[in-house]
């Protein structure tokens, strides 16, 4: 009688499992550069949603009999992961746009690492206050032309000097700049800002007093005076965001830029410069308003 | 290690861990950027620097189309600026005694060109260009806490342009009146992960054209120079090195008794080196190793009677002999600089230097000299809450003739916001008496004697002068209250000062061989009001303007002879100047400038000159073409400082081009 009783709640609980995998949620492998806290704190971020399953994985993609339906590769440093076929869909999670759109990957949609140009110069024009204000601008690839010429027209106090960049000796060339220049507007290109050079170019800023709006925290940090970025949190919640609209539709989202953002404003380069510059929270403030009109 | 620097290296660690994490984590930590500009490299706000200090940058410098570096002192408050001969400028501020500018410090690149054998800054052996030069800092008072004795009145800071800043190729022309003839070229490049600038320059005036009698003047200078600057970094290590040289020949007016020019050649030569070490983000450490010398050669024959020379026993009524006034000069100088930031409200620079100076000449001094000067130095930054900071400072210096000697600086601001301040400084300095002033032996030897009938061809000037051991160095007390505002939003910079100061011990007298009596018995006193604006609206503008009103009293305590014109005639009661310069967005740029001063000179001359600047720059490629018009416009009939430094005409013109790659 007691074997029947125990036959009965194993065919019970199989069949409640069966049922259950007939409403099976879709699984992500998320895929990171490497192993560290801050990772590890994203991917929990990332893992922590209601809509789909996570599996994490650092640097390698799982073997094919445990890949799940959607791929998330974080940073542009696996790009080569994207070549796999056998996803229902791909994102490129914090990948700087300008190597993506380079890379000609296709059917991907990223969240791009940096922001977008335009929301730089909005934070110049808050911390200029609509004041006159020459812009210098350094830039290798092309595509940026016909952004420059879109901003020149929406931002009247605001002069745009772009100069192309030609060869690999150009720090010369962003030092000219820099002297010629009330702000440099440094771009997502790692072949011009990266950390062979950013020593010459904040240093050449500094004995200039021009000021660099650096494209990302790491700038801020360094020495630039200010960047518009995104947090973890914030790049957490998009991709979640973007993945589930996957899910729901069945289309890839376009790739895009996060959303939500904040300011980071190095105050002591400011007070050093002599310049008052307001809190970020009303920076962002600031921004936002603009970025509405 | 003791507990001290157990705690300090505790805190030290405490800070730069606080100051390493970032407020919101990077994504990931595998692509780190350098922190370049560290707490311990940011240099002080202008409103919380604990003195007055005016800047000269390269937009001035180019807007002014001045072709000698001590004019551009012009455009600063209370700043004199007098031409002894067309070689010889004397800059000071508050001006005082105008024969040598013996009561400033002036630096080039940290590199100190204060001769302190003869206690002077000669100007003309200063191996730049005005080219080369970034920027000029200006201290307006009395520095030695901060850059030992003889930064008495101010110092003046120069920056030479970086390598990085300038481009590849350049060149310079420029032409114009008193057959001005300057020629420069540099290059720029990069090096071993460094960069490097090499300016090679030929420069060439005629002077002043008549003295007072209407005879043509000579004093004339001619010069080649070179000069380079090395920049790089190694690891957590800034290096920067220059080397320079200059040749130059300078004429001057026979005097009754010259039969053969009185020429002097002056062969200068420097090395400069730089090392700073980033041991945290907030603790800096500074190695400086500076080299300079001089070698004059300057000989020429006079016509005199023999008797002068001790030749009782030559019948002739005069006699030919060769004399000399050569001189070779050394100085080393070693620093070590030490800044630390304790705190976001109390930061430290304290440091250990140590001069070595060495002159020889068989007419100044009849042997070698040398000197040797120690000094430790510290400053202390404290800001109590926002609104209020106290800056203190001191430096202790040795010199064995001279001995101990402390000189102190304590400044409090009330800070109104970031950029407007309210200062008030009070600050002692000295200048140590040069080496001709204590110790000099000074007399003419006369060589080749002819004709020399009883066969003595060597004999003495029976005239000499000896130093005075006893001398003090210099003294000054000032006091100042200031306000410094910078309107950001109206890209204006304002500052104004009320000062007085108290100078005493002031050794005064003339150092010639007939009136050499170098002692302390002067006293002065200045008092007055500065202004200056900085106001550039946009990129086009450019408008700069200066005005100092100072009071000055000469007297002496001493019953010895006292000359007060000596300490009064080169502090003008009322000096002022304006420079105003637009470009267009045709790339012609517009520049008029204004420099007045009076009364300022032996014979309480006025100065009032125009310069207008128009040039036009040619854009083609990657490279410039410069062309400009300089006009000099002297619109009063007074000499220029002393009464025989006269131009024939009242307008001066140059023709330059510029070319740059």
């Amino acid at each position: 009688m007691i074997k029947l009783f125990y036959g009965i709640v194993i065919t019970t609980l199989c069949l409640a499992s069966t049922l259950a995998s007939s409403d099976e949620k879709i699984i992500v492998d998320l895929v990171l550069p490497a192993k560290n806290s801050s990772l590890d704190s994203l991917a929990k971020k990332i893992t922590d949603n209601p809509h789909f399953s996570v599996n994490t994985h650092i640097n390698i993609l799982p073997s094919s009999d445990s890949k799940g339906d959607v791929l998330i590769v974080v940073s542009e440093k696996l790009f080569s992961l994207l070549d796999n076929e056998n996803y229902k869909a791909k994102f490129a999670l914090y990948v700087n746009s300008n190597e993506f759109r380079q890379s000609g990957i296709s059917n991907v949609s990223a969240l791009y690492s940096d922001q977008p140009l335009l929301r730089q110069i909005l934070l110049i024009n808050a911390i200029f206050k609509n004041k006159q204000t020459q812009l210098g601008i350094a830039y290798k690839d092309p595509y940026y032309e016909k952004e420059f010429e879109d901003y020149s027209s929406k931002f009247p106090n605001i002069s745009i000097n772009s100069k192309k960049i030609i060869g690999n000796n150009f720090v010369r060339d962003i030092n000219r700049i820099i002297q010629k220049n009330d702000v440099l507007l440094s771009n997502s290109e790692n072949d011009i800002y990266n950390s062979k050079t950013i020593r010459s170019i904040l240093l050449s800023s500094y004995r200039h007093q021009t000021i660099v709006i650096g494209p990302n925290e790491g700038f801020v940090a360094a020495g630039a005076l200010g960047t518009v970025f995104s947090t973890p949190d914030q790049y957490a919640k998009k991709i979640i965001a973007m993945v589930n609209s996957y899910i729901e539709t069945g289309e890839l989202p376009d790739s895009q830029y996060p959303d939500n953002f904040n300011v980071k404003i190095n105050y002591s380069v400011s007070e050093s410069l002599g310049l008052s510059i307001p809190k970020e929270e009303d920076l962002k403030n600031s921004i936002l308003i603009d970025w509405i009109e | 290690m003791n507990q001290h620097s157990l705690v300090r290296v505790f805190i030290a660690c405490a800070i730069a861990i606080s100051l390493a994490i970032p407020v919101q984590a990077s994504i990931w930590n595998t692509d780190e950027l350098p922190v370049v500009l560290t707490p311990a490299k940011l240099k002080q706000n202008r409103s919380e620097v604990p003195a007055s200090v005016s800047v000269i940058d390269r937009e001035m410098i180019n807007a002014s189309g001045l072709k000698e570096i001590p004019e551009l002192f012009r455009l600063i408050p209370g700043t004199s600026v007098g031409a002894r001969d067309g070689w010889n400028y004397v800059v000071s501020y508050h001006g005082t005694n105008y024969r040598d500018s013996r009561r400033m410090q002036v630096l080039i690149d940290g590199r100190s060109v204060y001769q302190s054998g003869l206690a002077t800054v000669d100007w003309n052996d200063i191996p730049i260009t005005i080219q080369d030069i970034e920027r000029i800092e200006i201290v307006r008072g009395p520095s030695s806490a901060s850059y030992g004795a003889n930064a008495f009145l101010g110092v003046i800071n120069i920056i030479t342009r970086h390598p990085s800043d300038i481009n590849k190729f350049e060149g310079n022309v420029l032409s114009g009146t008193e057959n001005t003839e300057n020629y420069r070229v540099s290059y720029a490049d990069d090096f071993l992960n460094g960069s490097y600038r090499i300016t090679l320059a030929s420069n060439h005036d005629d002077g002043f054209d008549i003295n007072r009698s209407g005879d043509e003047r000579l004093d004339s200078k001619s010069s080649q120079l070179f000069n380079s600057r090395y920049e790089t970094h190694i690891s957590n290590y800034a290096i920067s090195i220059g080397l320079g040289y200059k040749s130059g020949e300078i004429t001057d007016d026979y005097s009754d008794i010259d039969v053969s020019p009185p020429n002097t050649e002056t062969d200068d030569y420097y090395f400069s080196s730089k090392i700073e070490k980033e041991i945290s983000e907030t603790h800096q450490l500074a190695l400086k190793y500076n080299f300079s010398a001089q070698k004059q050669i300057h000989r020429w024959t006079v016509a005199i009677p023999p008797s002068f020379a001790g030749l009782n026993d030559n019948p002739s009524p005069l006699v030919l002999v060769d004399a000399n006034e050569d001189l070779r000069a050394t100085r080393q100088d070693i620093d070590i600089q030490d800044t630390y930031i304790w705190n976001e409200n109390l930061r430290s620079v304290a440091g250990v230097h140590l001069k070595k100076s060495r002159v020889s000449s068989e007419t100044y001094y009849g042997t070698t000299l040398s000197s040797n000067n120690y000094q430790i130095y510290f400053n202390i930054e404290k800001k109590f809450a926002d609104k209020f900071s106290i800056n203190t400072g001191g430096s202790y210096e040795y010199e064995q003739r001279i001995g101990k000697t402390f000189s102190p600086r304590i400044s409090s601001h009330y800070h109104i916001n970031k950029n407007h301040s309210l200062r008030a400084i009070y600050s002692e300095a000295i200048r140590t008496p040069d080496l001709l002033e204590s110790s000099a032996n000074w007399t003419y030897t006369g060589r080749n004697v002819r004709p020399a009938p009883d066969g003595q061809t060597t004999g003495k000037l029976i005239q000499s002068a000896l130093g005075n051991p006893d001398v003090k160095p210099e003294r000054i007390e000032s006091r100042e209250i200031g306000y410094y505002g910078n309107f950001t939003q109206y890209h204006l910079q304002w500052d104004v000062k009320i000062f007085y100061d108290q100078l005493d011990r002031l050794i005064s007298n003339a150092i010639s061989l007939e009136r050499f009596n170098p002692i302390n018995n002067g006293n002065l006193k200045l008092s007055g009001i500065e202004t200056e604006i900085d106001y550039r609206p946009n990129h086009k503008w450019l408008i700069h303007a200066s005005y100092a009103y100072i009071k000055n009293k000469a007297y002496s305590n001493s019953s010895l002879p006292f000359t007060k014109s000596t300490e009064e005639s080169f502090t003008p009661k009322n000096s002022a100047s304006a420079l105003i310069s637009y470009r267009t967005n045709g790339n012609i740029q517009f520049s008029l400038a204004q420099y007045y001063a009076r009364s300022i000179g032996t014979s309480q001359n006025k100065f009032s000159r125009s310069d207008i600047k128009v040039s036009k720059t040619i854009k083609c490629q990657s490279s410039e073409i410069e062309l400009s018009y300089i006009g000099q416009y002297r619109h009063d009939d007074d000499s220029e400082l002393l009464s025989d430094n006269i131009y024939r005409d009242k307008l001066r013109q140059f023709i330059g081009i510029n070319f740059k790659y």
